[in-house]
């Protein structure tokens, strides 16, 4: 088996007995369940696909991004700073090879936690009667873009823990860099744009707004999260003009490549650091 | 044919501290090399060099890759939640002595009971006294049968018996053959287990020579020699 598979499998079994990947789980379904006893509540609940569902939709944005940036940070920062980075990359294992197979088994570990918490909360809901499921493909799209939205935040939030933890020696000053990026990309953002954009011309700043959200990987989460599930007529005829896009062969590929490119960016400066490590 | 490993002009720089300062040696097939030196004299940056961890900024070194090497760092934080038994488990397959789960198994429960470690094997590792993770980076050295063996100070934190075990396994080694490097602050097991003794200081090779050598003319002490080559004290009679 390659070694950096074998980083990979220790990895997720590691945070698995760490109890990470059933904390999480266990977080993201209680939240799901309370979710959607509020919405019964209220009498708001038609469905996945309906409100309900863009509220988990938030819901899954924010922990799995926390869940990601945090557990990743902190894993990498305690290799880093205890020794044992040094010690496997004294196996024959190249820096970049242990960076992309420990990255690889903190994704499966939060993915596997955001989908099955996902899932319980679902099952749960669904018999108990909080969300009354109208069943069909609506339902079951809106459940497939919760889970997509859910593996990507945990795909790029965990990249840049990956950046912090290998840049830090320190856990904490990891887990600090780390829970500062989480909260500017997620709320200090947005706001920063409704000071920004209401100030210049429009044929400004519609060019410039879908860079400014393209730029964020939580906006470029969440749009993407509203296009997949297709609520952007809701936002505007301009969000439906973009959602239609998105939902064309040139709009996915752009999406992937956009999320790739968030992706890409943490991992290789990462990488870069893991190269040219200076002890 | 006899395998070597040449090092020549290695120098290596932290910001403004020159670690290693155009540092040159050899080491023949069997032989075993102790460093020692104060703090700071370069030692641990020349074990990392030699165990791949780290590049020299200049300097060229030959050879290692005709050996197996096993390198012990002087400390490691283990990390929480994870047996002994499961880490070493891992190390048997990243080393790629174990191609299954059975084999690298076997391997962990053999390298655990070779540091008399077997009855801690499911408890976390993290958990452990000095002395207990110190032999357990002894055991994973072992795993993979390495042929070379660079150890950053390896007795310390252990107990006088297990002092004196791994002492034995070290003859043991190096009776099959293998090479050992060790950095040590303790002069007595320098002289008394190494073929050749290397002293450094501020990043500068100082003397390479046999413990004879060292003793020739028979008055002087090692540690008093040491400490007058060091710049720390005169040589008594």
């Amino acid at each position: 088996m390659d070694k950096a598979l074998v980083v990979a499998r220790h990895e997720f079994s590691w945070l698995l007995r760490r109890g990470w990947v059933l904390a999480s789980a266990a977080a993201m379904a209680l939240l799901g369940l309370a979710l959607a006893a509020t919405h019964a509540a209220s009498g708001l609940a038609p469905g996945f696909s309906g409100g309900f569902g863009s509220s988990l939709s938030s819901l899954v944005l924010l922990l799995s991004s926390l869940s990601g940036a945090v557990v990743a940070s902190l894993s990498f920062a305690e290799d880093e700073g205890g020794g044992m980075a040094d010690l496997i990359r004294s196996f024959g294992l190249g820096g970049q090879r242990f960076l992309l197979g420990k990255y690889a088994g903190i994704l499966a570990a939060i993915a596997a936690a955001s989908t099955s918490g996902l899932a319980t909360s679902f099952a749960i809901s669904g018999l108990a009667g909080l969300v009354p499921l109208r069943g069909g493909s609506g339902e079951i799209r809106a459940l497939a873009t919760l889970a997509a939205t859910a593996i990507a935040a945990s795909a790029v939030y965990a990249a840049w823990g990956a950046l912090f933890g290998s840049a830090s020696r320190s856990t904490l000053g990891a887990a600090g860099s780390a829970l500062a990026f989480w909260f500017v990309t997620l709320f200090l953002y947005e706001a920063i744009g409704w000071v920004l954009f209401p100030a210049l011309p429009y044929r400004i700043a519609k060019p410039m707004l879908a860079l400014f959200l393209a730029l964020d990987p939580a906006e470029t989460l969440r749009l993407g999260s509203v296009f997949l599930g297709g609520g952007g007529a809701a936002l505007g005829p301009e969000f439906f003009r973009w959602q239609r896009f998105f939902l064309g062969s040139p709009g996915i590929a752009a999406a992937v490549l956009i999320l790739a490119a968030h992706l890409a960016l943490p991992l290789a400066l990462a990488a870069r650091r893991a190269r040219r490590k200076p002890r | 044919m006899s395998r070597l490993i040449l090092a020549s002009g290695l120098s290596k720089r932290y910001n403004a501290v020159l670690a290693l300062n155009e540092v040159g040696f050899e080491i023949a097939e069997g032989q075993s090399l102790a460093f020692i030196g104060p703090n700071g004299a370069g030692k641990s940056s020349l074990l990392r060099i030699l165990a791949g961890i780290s590049r020299a900024d200049s300097g060229i070194l030959s050879g290692l890759e005709a050996f197996r090497a096993a390198y012990v760092p002087d400390s490691l934080d283990f990390p929480a939640g994870g047996s002994a038994f499961a880490w070493l488990s891992f190390v048997a397959r990243l080393k790629g002595a174990a191609k299954g789960s059975r084999e690298a198994a076997a391997l962990a429960g053999r390298a655990l009971e070779s540091m008399g470690l077997t009855e801690r094997a499911r408890r976390p590792a993290a958990g452990f006294s000095r002395g207990m993770k110190q032999r357990l980076l002894f055991a994973q050295a072992l795993i993979g049968e390495p042929d070379l063996l660079l150890l950053d100070e390896p007795a310390s934190g252990l107990d006088p018996l297990w002092t004196i075990e791994w002492k034995d396994t070290l003859c043991d080694l190096k009776r099959a053959g293998a090479t050992i490097v060790f950095s040590t602050h303790r002069i007595d097991d320098a002289f008394e287990m190494a073929d050749r003794v290397l002293l450094f200081d501020r990043g500068k090779l100082l003397r390479d020579e046999a413990p004879g050598a060292w003793r020739s003319g028979g008055e002087i002490a090692p540690e008093r020699r040491f400490l007058s080559l060091v710049g720390r004290g005169q040589p008594d009679a």
